[in-house]
């Protein structure tokens, strides 16, 4: 669910045809022989890695979500494209985690209520985790709605939950996940905790722009915008257009 | 307020390259969605298709080392407790004999360790214990004795917790396991195994104490109360060149070729599933257990059942499931306790003390490639405190009436009634 910038449509036009297709051939596929040993193999690929991806994807999620609020060095056109970035990696690591709990709860590991219902266990700490990080998304796909409303803010209030849920995701991959104990020796090699260690440093180093952004007391001074539309006419029309624009630009602070 | 107008743009819909790429940009994530979504998908239609809840189906190794996969998965997830994901255990299990035991094995192998391989698992009725064998393999071209471990698996929290023998934790996951898994006899051999040491092997120095056991003279070697691994009375030659620590040997012309156990003990086999492989380890009761590589037509008797000392385990040849480089038609032979090998050296089987490759029983000496005899059972074998009632196993002529060499005699003496068992034969 993209905002759409331009006058294009969201989806490419060969979009619909692609899915249609791609579905009929993964539903036929898979009642193959050779389909079907390509699904388990998909199936143990994402038992393994799905976990991971949706971890250090969520990591750089939060890591640009952080670095799009920055104002000082990035003008408005680098913060729209990190924006966009920060959605498309949000998208994605919310799609792995979909498919490690879908998978995880298939092989046994948990039950499909364990998926849902946190409590002190590790399994139970991914469960809180993916819950409060789905709230985050459906904020932020709803952003637009909250930016209507008499109170913007609420939407920071509840988009701000990830700050939580990111240091629990961490905590369930280290507790549940495969240890980062490995630097050299085992199958592992040392990437589990490079990962960690970068996953980690990342975000932290990301929560300094937001400390600048706080501490620095407001906004520097922004050039004026230039109006979209412009009109020869009233400067009243201009002022509406400036409203507008401020009470959109705005609650993003 | 007014506005400064800067210039006069003519009016244009805002097709900003900013925002061109930004939706290019949501559509790459919008695609992951959709790929991941048909992926689950299609992992849906399998499994409903398949039939059962499988988790990992072909993961590598994964189905062919546990026991029985299908039974394991029929029953769709007991509805009161999840079913423990026996599949991920064999991988687990895996990796925790690399990171605990990789290091020791590639110093010993002189060369890289690859992918333990398991043996059979066996598990509880409700799949939340296991125990099974797990070994590193030795490289193609290097010789060495296979490093092999014992583990003991429990579903617990949400993980597998695994311990391997001679570690800290076996002996508290073993104390825990259920008696239908690893009946009361079979978990006191495994706990004597798992504590055992080098000091098993009752020590030959002169300060040594006022043991029960005997105090042999230094031209004796420790006394282990094995026998050699073949048919008393029979005559093999003594390997050259095996791994150092070990020894093998191997079957002539005229002799049958059967390897036999040491002693009394239970036995367990490794770096296989396929019948009448594997490398066969014997349990014995003191905890030191004897080692057989390279044999074929090895026994089918599932892990930890009795064997007797005597009883057949295979036959000599050169037979290398869990790898290392080939030789002759032999058995390798060697000493282990819970965590590491015992060397040979120094330790006297079978009424011979094995020294640098060469073996020694008093006057009699043997040289690497030379022939030997198996007297039987090792003479102080009735003095070790460790085997009781060890009448059986003096299957060869040694009299059991306390001739106590290697004991309480002095070296000539001893000497001296070894010769003439050998003489009367």
């Amino acid at each position: 669910m993209s905002i759409s910038r331009t006058n294009r449509p969201v989806m490419p036009r060969w979009a619909a045809p692609a899915i249609l297709i791609s579905s009929a051939v993964v539903v036929v596929g898979t009642a193959t022989p050779p389909g079907s040993a390509f699904v388990a193999a998909l199936q143990g690929f994402l038992a393994y890695y799905s976990g991971v991806f949706a971890l250090v994807g969520f990591s750089i999620t939060v890591m640009i979500g952080l670095l799009a609020t920055e104002r000082t060095m990035l003008g408005i056109r680098h913060r729209v494209l990190a924006q966009a970035v920060h959605h498309a990696f949000a998208l994605a690591s919310v799609a792995f985690l979909v498919a490690h709990i879908f998978v995880k709860v298939l092989a046994g590991h948990a039950r499909a209520i364990d998926a849902v219902v946190f409590n002190a266990t590790s399994v139970g700490l991914g469960a809180l985790a993916s819950d409060l990080f789905i709230i985050v998304l459906v904020t932020g796909l709803m952003r637009a709605w909250f930016a209507g409303q008499s109170k913007p803010g609420r939407w920071r209030i509840l988009h701000a939950l990830a700050y939580a849920a990111w240091p629990i995701s961490i905590l369930h991959g280290l507790t549940a996940g495969r240890p980062p104990n490995s630097l050299g020796v085992g199958p592992f090699g040392p990437w589990v905790t490079v990962a960690y260690i970068a996953c980690m440093l990342g975000v932290g180093l990301a929560l300094l722009t937001r400390l600048f952004v706080v501490v620095g007391r407001g906004e520097p001074t922004r050039a004026e915008p230039a109006p979209i539309i412009e009109l020869a006419s009233t400067p009243i029309a201009v002022d509406e257009t400036e409203r507008a624009n401020q009470a959109f630009w705005g609650p993003v602070k | 307020m007014r506005r400064t107008q800067r210039h006069a743009r003519p009016f244009r819909p805002p097709t900003s390259p900013v925002g061109a790429t930004a939706d290019r940009v949501s559509l790459v994530g919008t695609t992951v969605v959709v790929i991941i979504g048909l992926g689950l998908a299609a992992i849906t239609e399998r499994t409903l298709l398949v039939g059962h809840l499988d988790g990992i189906a072909g993961a590598p190794g994964g189905s062919a080392s546990t026991a029985k996969p299908a039974p394991s998965s029929t029953p769709r997830k007991p509805a009161p407790h999840r079913a423990p994901p026996v599949q991920t255990l064999t991988s687990q299990v895996r990796s925790l004999t690399v990171s605990q035991r990789g290091a020791a094995a590639r110093k010993l192998y002189g060369g890289p360790a690859s992918s333990p391989k398991l043996g059979p698992t066996r598990l509880s009725s409700d799949k939340t214990w296991a125990f099974g064998t797990t070994a590193i393999p030795v490289p193609s071209s290097k010789s060495a004795m296979p490093q092999v471990f014992l583990y003991l698996a429990h579903w617990t929290g949400g993980h597998w917790r695994i311990a391997l023998t001679g570690g800290t934790q076996f002996a508290g996951l073993l104390r825990k396991a259920p008696n239908a898994l690893i009946p009361a006899a079979e978990r006191r051999s495994l706990a004597a195994y798992d504590s055992a040491s080098a000091a098993a092997v009752p020590s030959p120095s002169p300060s040594a104490d006022p043991s029960p056991g005997p105090s042999p003279s230094p031209s004796t070697g420790k006394a282990t109360g094995l026998m050699l691994p073949w048919k008393p009375g029979d005559i093999w030659n003594l390997g050259k060149g095996g791994p150092s620590g070990t020894v093998s040997f191997q079957s002539p012309d005229g002799a049958d070729g059967r390897v036999l156990a040491a002693d009394d003990g239970r036995i367990y086999r490794f770096c296989t599933t396929k019948a009448g492989h594997g490398l066969v380890m014997v349990i014995h009761p003191n905890g030191v257990a004897s080692v057989y590589y390279g044999m074929t037509g090895v026994i089918s008797a599932p892990d930890g059942s009795t064997v007797k000392q005597g009883d057949f385990l295979g036959n000599a040849g050169t037979d290398r499931p869990c790898g290392g480089s080939k030789g002759p038609a032999a058995v390798l032979f060697g000493l282990r306790d819970g965590s590491a090998d015992i060397s040979v050296d120094g330790t006297s089987i079978g009424g011979w003390t094995f020294q640098s490759g060469s073996a020694s029983n008093g006057l009699l000496s043997v040289l690497p490639g030379a022939p030997m005899v198996n007297f039987g059972a090792d003479p102080s074998k009735d003095a070790s405190p460790s085997v009781p009632g060890n009448g059986n196993g003096n299957k060869g002529t040694k009299s059991n009436s306390g001739n106590g060499n290697g004991g309480k005699g002095s070296s000539p003496k001893s000497t001296g009634n070894t010769a003439n068992n050998g003489s009367s034969k």
